[in-house]
């Protein structure tokens, strides 16, 4: 038996719109964020226990994390990198130790940016993961033995508008030069 | 057996009038032509009068009253609720502290001998640095655990997706400072 014109008329109509808010949603989740650029920044922390405080180049936030987080009595920070890109490129860091960090920005919801990130020792990906981070929060890789201690990276990201956001972003990756700060 | 004899039994019966009226006709011709047997009845007439005398009426008047009054009286209904519920309360009393005491004996035991409380004293004391995921060798894919950690506790970071080669990969997060590590050690 079929159904009354109307009553199939309604249940299209509302399937449509389901569809539509789902794709629409979707859209607005995987959409990179025209008009803004985005900033990670990339430092790297030589934790050990040899008593010589914590560097003050370290940004408070990070002190705090890294007080918070861990038990060493030195954090002395070996190498700082920054690179200020639109959305859509792959960047890659070179860690004290050999070691190759590559973030590769994928969208930006108004609040978290998603992103991937690799880690390589030489050619082989020794890890790969998917994270949503606050726009200026910090996430923190270690693990790695280095020197006379252990090697924390902390991956901060900033997004910023474009000045003139009318026109599209198109930036190469701007890499602040002077890094190492053995 | 001289008739007498035979007669002598049954006077007792015949004063009260429990013969068989055969036996009643027999022992009143013998009496009539017996002096000896007829001063025998006459004694025992006397002798049960005198017994009638003595023993007199017994008085059932008052008797059931007197028989009920010696009775336990039966307790009001409102007596035995209040009753059952003092010997409730004082059950109910009894049996909360005993099962009070009982959990308490049985929390002091596991903490102090079971080595299973210690694993969860330890655990929920590295609550608060919440290592939430440990990579095995070979793993791909620890993301429940880690997106549960990163929401549960408030976090910069919420990680969906993490693979690694290394066996002993490890995620948490600190919610005094809101930090998430992910450790990658080096392979041995």
């Amino acid at each position: 038996m079929s159904r009354p014109a109307p009553k199939r008329a309604l249940m299209l109509v509302g399937a449509t719109t389901l569809v539509a808010i789902a794709l629409a949603r979707a859209s607005a989740i995987a959409q990179p964020v025209g008009g803004r650029l985005i900033t990670v920044r990339i430092d790297s922390v030589l934790a050990a226990d040899t008593k010589e405080g914590t560097d003050q180049r370290l940004p408070d936030p990070i002190k705090h994390q890294l007080a918070g987080l861990f038990g060493y009595s030195t954090y002395r920070l070996v190498s700082h990198q920054e690179i200020t890109t639109n959305w859509g490129h792959e960047l890659d860091f070179m860690l004290p130790g050999g070691r190759v960090l590559r973030v590769a920005p994928q969208s930006f919801d108004g609040h978290m940016v998603a992103m991937v990130v690799l880690l390589f020792d030489g050619d082989r990906p020794v890890m790969s993961t998917d994270f949503k981070l606050e726009n200026g929060g910090d996430l923190l890789l270690g693990g790695h033995r280095y020197a006379n201690g252990m090697l924390i990276v902390t991956i901060g990201v900033q997004t910023q508008a474009i000045p003139n956001a009318s026109e599209p972003a198109s930036a190469p990756p701007v890499r602040v030069p002077g890094s190492s700060l053995h | 057996m001289t008739q007498c004899e035979q007669i002598e039994p049954l006077l007792t019966g015949f004063v009260d009038g429990e013969l068989v009226p055969p036996q009643m006709q027999a022992v009143a011709r013998h009496l009539a032509a017996c002096p000896k047997c007829e001063s025998v009845l006459i004694e025992f007439s006397a002798v049960g009068e005198r017994l009638r005398e003595v023993a007199g009426e017994f008085q059932l008047e008052g008797f059931t009253q007197s028989v009920m009054a010696k009775l336990p009286r039966p307790t009001p209904i409102r007596d035995r609720l209040r009753s059952f519920l003092d010997l409730f309360n004082e059950r109910l009393i009894a049996g909360t502290a005993l099962v009070a005491a009982t959990l308490a004996i049985g929390a002091w035991t596991m903490i102090l001998v079971t080595p299973m409380a210690r694993v969860l004293m330890a655990r929920a004391r590295a609550d608060k640095s919440a290592v939430v995921a440990s990579a095995k060798a070979e793993v791909h894919g620890i993301d429940n655990a880690t997106r549960v950690a990163a929401v549960t506790h408030r976090s910069q970071a919420v990680i969906s997706r993490l693979e690694s080669q290394l066996p002993n990969v490890a995620v948490w997060s600190e919610p005094d400072t809101e930090a998430t590590v992910i450790w990658v050690p080096d392979r041995r």
